[in-house]
């Protein structure tokens, strides 16, 4: 369950946002959680919604795009969509695939009062 | 008590929100405020300063991790005592409670810090870099990081070290490496544990290795048993080979 820990690191990221940009309430939360990124979202939503209460983010809208993962093959150099670690290239079968994107958790904005 | 998860808290009626908070539909003027920033940069961000650290100083970390009861204590029990007089060693030992598993390192005549992650799955690179201050791991030294048992959380701290053990036993399933590929994918080494109980299971070595291949196809692999002492050598030579190229790397 890293996503709670995930979350309390998101809450004291959006609280720094809060003082430098001077907003006392958070209504929406945008985040990427990559196919790759090793984070569950059904988790992330749950730790968000222990965690939050009692914060700036209270009751605020969750959003979260799930961008598929993408990797390029080190044998045949072609660039694949990847849903999963295990799966080899479609193309040529190798399995040395070097993830290029969709293995972050991002917070992207903030819609805030 | 709250009827949705039996806490003391009392929830609110329908459609109305607890005390202290705004109606949702009264809003005012709302802001967009872009941040794009990764949620695990500032963890990265202390990993990256570990690693210098511990670079400059010619220490070689290693991030130990694994399923509870793989072994890992047991491999550094013996490998401490047998090799603790050609390397120098120091321990940064993470469990959710006891001090149980550094007393078992000091016991061996080794330096030792115990951290407690409480509710905590995993360490973090805050942890470790305080913990490098405790221990203050001499320059050309071995430092081994056992991670709490779990091979799902700890895959996405990196605490700065320069490579991850894996630890699988073969009482596990042999098709871990593809269960947990996260972890799986970013091993340095892997070590398969308690190769002398072979005999009595059903583990296929060559599919567990096939399974790993599928998500981490060159990384090496020792295959040994702690407690009978089998393939040890190996690994002394693997930790003795890479320690000696911290040294040599030192800036």
């Amino acid at each position: 369950m890293h996503e709670l820990s995930l979350v309390e690191r998101l809450i004291d990221m959006m609280e720094q946002t809060a003082r430098e940009q001077s907003f006392q309430r958070i209504r929406g939360i945008h985040l990427e959680v990559g196919s790759l990124a090793g984070v569950e979202v059904d988790a992330l939503r749950f730790a968000l919604d222990l965690a939050t209460p009692g914060t700036l983010a209270e009751g605020a809208a969750i959003h979260i795009e799930t961008p598929t993962g993408t990797a390029r093959c080190q044998a045949c150099e072609r660039e694949i969509e990847r849903i999963s670690l295990h799966e080899p290239c479609p193309h040529c079968g190798s399995h040395r695939l070097k993830i290029t994107g969709g293995d972050c958790l991002l917070l992207k904005h903030l819609e805030v009062e | 008590m709250c009827t949705t998860c039996g806490c003391g808290e009392t929830s609110p009626e329908p459609g109305r929100l607890p005390t202290g908070l705004a109606p949702l539909t009264d809003t005012g003027p709302l802001r967009l405020i872009r941040i794009e920033q990764n949620v695990l940069g500032h963890n990265d961000a202390l990993a990256r300063q570990n690693r210098d650290w511990l670079a400059r100083n010619g220490v070689l970390a290693l991030n130990l991790v694994s399923s509870p009861g793989s072994g890992k204590t047991s491999l550094l029990e013996r490998t401490l005592t047998e090799l603790g007089e050609q390397l120098a060693f120091t321990v940064i030992e993470g469990d959710q409670q006891t001090a149980r598993d550094a007393e078992r390192i000091r016991a061996t005549g080794t330096r030792a810090v115990q951290v407690n992650t409480g509710k905590g799955c995993h360490l973090d690179a805050h942890q470790i870099s305080q913990a490098l201050i405790t221990l203050a791991p001499p320059g050309g030294s071995v430092l081994f990081i056992e991670n709490v048992g779990n091979l799902v959380c700890p895959a996405l701290f990196d605490l700065g070290e320069a490579g991850k053990v894996v630890i699988l036993s073969v009482t596990e399933g042999e098709d871990k490496p593809v269960k947990y590929p996260d972890m799986f994918r970013r091993a340095a080494l892997v070590i398969l544990n308690k190769i002398d109980l072979l005999p009595h299971l059903e583990f296929d070595v060559d599919a567990c290795l096939g399974h790993l291949r599928q998500v981490n196809p060159d990384v090496p692999v020792l295959e040994l048993s702690v407690t009978r002492g089998t393939g040890l050598s190996a690994w002394y030579a693997w930790l003795q080979d890479q320690r000696d190229q911290a040294v040599r790397n030192r800036p």
